[in-house]
């Protein structure tokens, strides 16, 4: 399914739309979201089997939950990758111990000095923003942060993962998290 | 007071929301965001922003099937209008239930692949108004308990290019049929059935209709019948 561009606006009317139940909304909001949604399974989960249950679990759950969405809290495509993450890391906790992280899982292209993919990727989207301010941040702090975030993993996993002191990580996550958050406040 | 430190709060709020809080600091926390709407609004702020991450990964086409499957599992019990079982003649052939007992037992010869039970075994063939057969499935579990029907398309299935064959439940209390999925034209494919309608499997009966390329755009059948059968435990 050819992923159609829509404004934050057009995607805001969608989810409204399908919170009173309508199909066709809800097809169209597929349509738009689906693929940069799948790519969010794809990269948690790698398997295809599973980023395609996850996805489905999801778009059922968006279903069900499209009425409470509240348009001052986040955007929809926020919103709608919010509840595809906790659904791929659930498969993710569930899915046996070997295939949790899989060689490619490192994550090691945010310790990249080049983010241009991502920013390439997130082109037109609020997210850029985000990967502009991560290039504030230390090569392993950006690495930290994104094994957290697509993987779920607590502080004491990560210092296993980056063979780091747990000291050292606390600090590192939680001196990003303040630049993030002083970076994303002058930008917004 | 310590948690009226918004500095602290911000903290916890961005741990909280990338997943580094685990096991009891995970649910102090939720406890005080419950309580305390100041640490409600830094979980908000927190959210809109950490998720931007997740639209950071490059963008890939799902495919149609995974929009079907969500389809089925919301709406396969919706309302059409359009009373189609009554057309149906749901005389079950013998000589259809003969055929899949016979193809049934020579196909239980051949290993089964170790993540799918099916034992006992439960088959059906979907035959034609001729009982010319179509195709041969197989119902049985996945390891993760989730229903499944392993399906063969045999040579005879009449030609349909730019068509699609759509499967059908048609529930013994005479509702509305229930979408099950696209069978393959050639070769074996995999039905995947929703929870809540394995159990309509065993005393309803199955149907093949003709549908525009990806399957019924209703969600109901809106093209010809031209297979039928009904599972059985041999």
């Amino acid at each position: 399914m050819a992923t159609t561009q829509l404004s934050p606006a057009d995607l805001e009317l969608l989810i409204a739309r399908t919170g009173q139940g309508d199909r066709r909304a809800f097809e169209s909001l597929y349509k738009a979201t689906s693929a940069k949604l799948f790519g969010l399974c794809l990269r948690i989960l790698v398997r295809r089997d599973l980023a395609e249950e996850a996805l489905q679990d999801a778009f059922v759950n968006i279903w069900h939950h499209a009425a409470g969405y509240r348009p001052e809290k986040a955007a929809v495509m926020t919103w709608m990758a919010t509840i595809v993450r906790n659904r791929c890391l659930d498969l993710l906790r569930a899915a046996p111990a070997e295939k949790q992280l899989g060689e490619d899982q490192s994550f090691d292209e945010w310790a990249s000095e080049d983010l241009g993919p991502m920013e390439t990727a997130a082109a037109d989207s609020e997210a850029r923003v985000l990967v502009e301010c991560m290039r504030q941040l230390a090569p392993l702090q950006r690495q930290a942060i994104a094994l957290s975030y697509f993987h779920g993993l607590a502080h004491e996993q990560l210092a296993q993962q980056l063979t780091q002191p747990l000291g050292t990580i606390k600090t590192w996550i939680r001196r990003g998290l303040q630049v993030l958050k002083n970076c994303i406040g002058t930008i917004n | 007071m310590r948690y009226d430190n918004p500095n602290l709060r911000e903290m916890l709020a961005a741990e909280y929301v990338l997943g580094t809080l685990h096991g009891a600091a995970r649910r102090r926390y939720e406890a005080l965001r419950n309580t305390r709407r100041d640490w409600q609004q830094s979980t908000d702020w927190w959210a809109s922003r950490i998720n931007l991450l997740g639209l950071t990964v490059t963008s890939v086409n799902p495919a149609a099937k995974v929009w079907r499957g969500i389809e089925n599992r919301l709406f396969a019990n919706g309302k059409s209008g359009f009373n189609w079982w009554r057309a149906l003649a749901l005389g079950s052939s013998s000589l259809a239930i003969a055929l899949a007992i016979f193809i049934a037992s020579n196909l239980l010869k051949a290993p089964a692949p170790p993540v799918f039970i099916n034992s006992p075994a439960t088959v059906a063939l979907l035959a034609n108004d001729e009982a010319k057969p179509g195709w041969i499935l197989s119902l049985g579990k996945t390891r993760s308990g989730k229903t499944e029907m392993r399906v063969t398309a045999l040579a005879s299935i009449a030609k349909a290019p730019g068509k699609s064959f759509e499967l059908w439940v048609l529930p013994a209390d005479k509702s509305k049929p229930i979408s099950l999925g696209l069978l393959p034209k050639q070769g074996n494919g995999t039905v995947h059935v929703a929870d809540k309608v394995a159990p309509m499997l065993a005393n309803g009966g199955l149907a093949v209709s003709l549908e525009p390329e990806g399957g019924s755009p209703t969600g109901q059948p809106t093209g010809a019948v031209l297979y039928q059968g009904k599972l059985t435990q041999i």
